[in-house]
């Protein structure tokens, strides 16, 4: 997090334009980095869609009873135009919110949508904690597990974290770009990490307190046990939606907190999604001097094409997923420290912002940054990928498209940088 | 929530101290030590 402030906010710019200024032949990693979050915002915008589908589906209880819950997020996958109007609607915000600039856009969405998280996500963790049996799910959470300890879940850990701080090679270094000179980098990027991984641990007891409602209803000992799923989609289409089917108070009380929960995963979302529609923007700005308005239009609306077909074929998402928001991720990530380690100076970024830093980088961070982190990712992805028993052809597809993206990019010219 | 086991409490202390006081605690200090010195200087 640290290292991509850095880059960000001393060479003013997205990704390809960084590694180009630090060594020209570097460009296509940066649009490598570019096309795999274009990727991303494209199947991400599809979850946001179900999300606001469920939160009209909420809203009315349209599952009935818990019977009607899985076959109510069936219906929806196999019927794309509610999901194309869900997704319609997301990119029509998503796309507004860029389109305003970063003052009147970004950063006056996340100053409405942050605290709103927050007061929302409270609701949620007291109704969580104080429901019969949510001890049960706390105690899941909390007790450390030496069996979920996989090479493909620490892959999958990996991928979370970098993805959930948005350092994955772009977002980051494009937000610290903005930032104005005499920024406090260090101690910004240590808020950051620390914010978002606070709001994690606080809402994860919703979560578990939740689902531990559920085992007790449901009597059954372990979350294993649980006939709903414990991951991906299926834990927030699926497990939340049985559970607050059977809430005391009910068919109220599921309508209320099952529409906060969707409420709550949505702005998540959408804050996430602004964040990786940005810098696709950014880069082709950087590069063609395409103005805010008609770049963000255009990223938006191809972006939108592209999610159709998530949306018709959502089977592809897994495949897709597994190489862009969790193998690529790691790659990129060890490329960029490897990158700024070895091509460029450390020390030329260390006194960039050690000047206006209340905390100091001292050398430590070159040897973080050179040896640490390189072998921790090389040491997670070996595992991952080599305990992976099989990789899709939708994913190597997905990695052969970015690279033809990313190169045909590089390889056309720049043009004259713009300010905006 | 009466039921939490030790090892759950430890690791809730655990996380508040890494989290809250370590983490975002000791960010939020730090910046407002910076701001004050602004204001002084």
């Amino acid at each position: 997090m640290i290292l991509e402030f850095m880059l960000g906010y001393y060479f003013r710019g997205a990704t390809p334009k960084v590694f180009r200024k630090i060594k020209e032949s570097l460009e296509p990693i940066g649009w490598i980095a570019i096309v795999n979050t274009f990727i991303l915002c494209t199947y991400y915008s599809v979850v946001l869609a179900w999300v606001m589908d469920y939160i009209a589906l909420s809203a009315t209880v349209a599952w009935k009873t818990v019977e009607g819950v899985g076959p109510t997020f069936e219906a929806l996958l196999s019927n794309p135009l509610y999901v194309i109007i869900g997704l319609a609607i997301t990119w029509l915000i998503s796309w507004y919110t860029c389109y305003a600039g970063i003052a009147g856009g970004i950063e006056r969405a996340c100053s409405f949508a942050i605290p709103i998280l927050w007061v929302l996500s409270a609701v949620l963790v007291v109704r969580g904690i104080t429901l019969p049996g949510s001890d049960i799910g706390v105690n899941w959470l909390l007790t450390p597990s030496a069996q979920a300890f996989s090479g493909s879940a620490v892959i999958d850990a990996a991928g979370q974290i970098l993805f959930t701080l948005s350092v994955f090679g772009t977002t980051m270094i494009v937000y610290a770009s903005y930032l104005p000179p005499k920024s406090e980098i260090p101690n910004s990027a240590w808020i950051t990490s620390f914010a978002n991984c606070g709001f994690s641990f606080f809402f994860a007891f919703a979560t578990w307190g939740i689902i531990g409602y559920l085992m007790h209803v449901m009597n059954v000992a372990t979350p294993a046990d649980l006939p709903v799923p414990l991951g991906g989609a299926g834990l927030a289409f699926v497990t939340i939606p049985t559970a607050v089917t059977l809430l005391p108070g009910a068919p109220l009380t599921t309508a209320i907190f099952g529409t906060v929960f969707f409420i709550i995963l949505w702005l998540a979302g959408y804050t996430s999604l602004i964040s990786i529609i940005e810098p696709t923007f950014k880069a082709f700005n950087d590069k063609f001097g395409i103005s805010r308005k008609k770049g963000v239009t255009a990223v938006s609306l191809l972006a939108f094409l592209v999610s159709l077909i998530f949306a018709i074929r959502p089977d592809l998402i897994d495949p897709v997923d597994f190489m862009v928001g969790s193998t690529n991720a790691v790659w990129i990530v060890l490329l960029e420290a490897i990158i700024a380690g070895y091509f460029f100076s450390l020390k030329v970024l260390r006194d960039h912002v050690n000047p206006d830093a209340e905390w100091k980088l001292g050398p430590w961070f070159d040897v973080l940054v050179k040896f640490v982190i390189p072998i921790i990712l090389l040491v997670v992805l070996g595992w991952g990928l080599a305990t992976t028993v099989h990789v899709s052809p939708v994913s190597i597809l997905t990695v052969i498209i970015i690279i033809i993206a990313a190169t045909a990019i590089s390889g056309l010219k720049w043009r004259e940088e713009k300010v905006m | 929530m009466p039921g939490l086991s030790a090892e759950a409490i430890g690791m809730l202390i655990l996380g508040i101290i890494l989290f809250y006081v370590l983490g975002l605690g000791l960010g939020i200090f730090r910046a407002w030590r910076a701001s004050k010195a602004k204001r002084e200087s």
